[in-house]
């Protein structure tokens, strides 16, 4: 029991310097990496991108032609229009297209979407907004809805269930076919947008419902997915062209619009999408609509016009952060490391980063030749060490503290 | 003999216990009137709104507290002990020494369970009053950790108070630091709901580690270390 009591030390003093040490490796020696934020000009008919060099900004075509911030700017007309129409330099038409102010404006918006952003806590009741009130404002309703076996409405105030609005709303998803309880709800929890589209529901079975209210009554519509499309995530947009819905993920990583007009699903260029690693970016604008699919070690962009037909791609890819001199440095040092907190989520997790290779494992032996000259030094028997060394072995320089700070003496 | 081990042990940490008791459940009580503020003066679909949706936490002022009174029961409990080295006595007892120790912190231990276990059932009392179920077990799933963090806290001043050298005790505080603080990182609601499992398995492996400073204690580490 004393000798287990001090292997639980030393499991804790693993973890704990496998934490707090690498993390402080990378707060001294992590090196920046650039990405370039690559954008499509309608003037020239090709990429663009902005990157940062050494510091500096740097601007250039996909040829690496240089350009200076007023002449880049000029290329992208559509992308800076607030700032040409201020300089005076803005053209009136683009490609046969009008161009003013305001369906600029309109036309414009940028989705971004992360894996921390799949990753979190989801709100375990949700608000149903009056969407059609005749008000002006958007407003809060004074209840919360759950989605389980049934649905039911909570009233804030009281804390019981409004029994009446519940049978309603119960009755209508009933009606519309809903199998109960909810697996994804997904919507836009808040006053602070242009219109009220209520929530799109992932029932038991898999289909996606369009659940909102509308003059106190419930409206229940089921949109038609194909069979065999597992909608695992559900980001809903308030866009002022009304043009789509929300933004649907499936699990085989391909990603679709959902239309506002008739529920329709228009699949968007993401090849080599993957939502635990990259980042998605959905520029949108008058002419077209920019996705771009960010990683640490590539970015993918494509361009398609207001009907969706694929115009350009574009392709990049650089070295992968393992190939990095501070990633290298620690792959020299650090068997592993363990974080609780994760970029990529917002849950605590238990992340163990490995580096690529054993070129620790050099530090491993030197580490364990150390312990070993330290326990001949204390006239400590060889044989009770080696627990010890193999600790040290397999964890290398966190086994070598956690061993050294609760040493082995039971055999003294 | 065990009654009488026990009976001093409850000597030791009762007033401990007593303040907790109290601090506790003021500040429960408190955190209660200001949810029932929150509630009847706010717009009480309002106030549900930042908890559901906002992620914020109303009993986010217990946070430290389980904390405390892990560390507060540790001290008045191994503090006497320690204090010209009186454990020896205790050692010296016609019982197993190792039994002893876990008895000691085997007792210690059930009185801060109790201690929690009375937190929450206040805690549970006042949700229940205010929230649905949904909310109370968010709530609940992001306090846990803080308890469980308590319970750590608890075994590992024990292990501490026990160590004979200050240069291992310096070395276990900071590994008990960097260890204690991963239940309480600043995060969302129920950012620890897929991670309790682990927590609750360390906080109850740290229970027998009061036995490794024992063995070191008797082994007399204060003099030949």
């Amino acid at each position: 029991m004393v000798k287990l009591s001090r292997y639980i030390l030393v499991a804790i003093g693993i973890l704990s310097a496998a934490v707090t040490i690498p993390s402080l490796y990378w707060t001294i020696f992590r090196e920046a990496s650039s990405v370039p934020n690559v954008v499509y000009s309608r003037v020239l008919d090709d990429f663009m991108m902005i990157k940062r060099v050494d510091g500096v900004l740097v601007r250039a075509d996909s040829e690496g032609n240089q350009y200076t911030r007023d002449e880049f700017e000029q290329l992208l007309p559509v992308l800076f229009f607030r700032q040409r129409l201020t300089s005076g330099d803005m053209p009136d038409t683009l490609h046969g297209v009008y161009m003013d102010h305001a369906m600029l404006s309109k036309h414009s918006a940028n989705f971004t979407i992360r894996p921390v952003d799949m990753s979190q806590p989801r709100p375990v009741l949700w608000p149903l907004l009056e969407s059609e009130s005749g008000r002006v404002d958007l407003e809060l309703p004074e209840d919360f809805f759950r989605l389980h076996d049934r649905i039911e409405f909570i009233d804030a105030a009281t804390n019981k269930v409004d029994k009446e609005k519940s049978a309603l709303f119960q009755q209508a998803l009933e009606e519309g076919g809903f199998s109960f309880p909810a697996r994804l709800i997904a919507g836009l929890p808040t006053d602070r947008k242009n219109v009220d589209d209520g929530y799109f529901i992932k029932d038991n079975r898999g289909d996606i419902y369009h659940l909102k209210m509308v003059r106190g009554a419930p409206y229940v519509a089921r949109i038609d997915i194909p069979e065999d499309m597992d909608v695992i995530h559900i980001e809903c947009v308030d866009l002022a062209t009304r043009e789509f819905f929300a933004y649907l993920f499936t699990d085989d990583n391909r990603v679709f619009l959902l239309m506002q007009d008739d529920y329709r699903l228009q699949e968007l260029p993401v090849e080599g999408y993957d939502r635990s690693l990259h980042r998605l970016r959905v520029r949108t604008d008058l002419l077209h609509k920019t996705i771009g699919v960010i990683g640490e070690d590539q970015v993918k962009v494509f361009v398609v016009c207001n009907d969706y037909d694929l115009v350009d791609t574009f392709h990049k890819s650089w070295e992968p952060p393992h190939q990095r001199r501070d990633h290298i440095l620690f792959s020299w040092i650090f068997p592993f490391q363990v974080s609780f907190l994760n970029p990529d989520s917002r849950y605590i997790t238990l992340d163990v980063y490995q580096p690529k290779g054993i070129a620790f494992m050099l530090l491993h032996i030197v580490l364990g030749g150390v312990a070993l000259v330290l326990s001949k030094w204390r006239q400590l028997p060889l044989k009770h060490q080696l627990p010890d060394l193999l600790i040290i072995l397999f964890t290398g320089i966190f086994g070598f503290i956690a061993t050294q700070v609760f040493p082995n003496k039971f055999y003294e | 003999m065990y009654k009488a081990i026990f009976y001093k042990e409850w000597l030791k940490i009762r007033w401990a216990l007593m303040i907790f008791l109290l601090l506790g459940v003021f500040a429960l009580v408190n955190i209660f009137l200001n949810v029932r503020y929150g509630v009847r003066f706010m717009d009480a679909h309002d106030y549900w709104y930042r908890i559901i949706i906002q992620g914020s936490n109303y009993a986010a002022s217990l946070k430290y507290i389980p904390l405390f009174a892990g560390l507060g029961l540790a001290i008045a409990q191994y503090f006497p002990e320690v204090l010209n080295q009186r454990i020896k006595l205790t050692f010296h007892l016609p019982i197993r020494e190792n039994k002893v120790l876990l008895m000691q912190q085997g007792f210690g231990l059930a009185a801060l369970i109790v201690l929690f276990l009375i937190y929450l059932a206040v805690f549970f009392i006042g949700s229940a009053i205010f929230f649905p179920s949904e909310v109370i077990n968010m709530i609940l799933v992001t306090i846990m950790p803080w308890f469980l963090g308590g319970l750590a806290a608890y075994s590992l001043v024990g292990l501490i108070m026990l160590e004979p050298l200050w240069l291992y005790r310096v070395l276990y505080a900071v590994i008990a630091y960097g260890f204690v603080s991963r239940f309480y990182i600043q995060a969302v609601p129920m950012a620890y709901s897929n991670m309790l499992w682990f927590f609750s398995l360390t906080a109850v492996l740290t229970v027998i580690l009061v036995l490794f400073s024992g063995y070191r204690f008797r082994k007399g580490e204060m003099h030949h270390g």
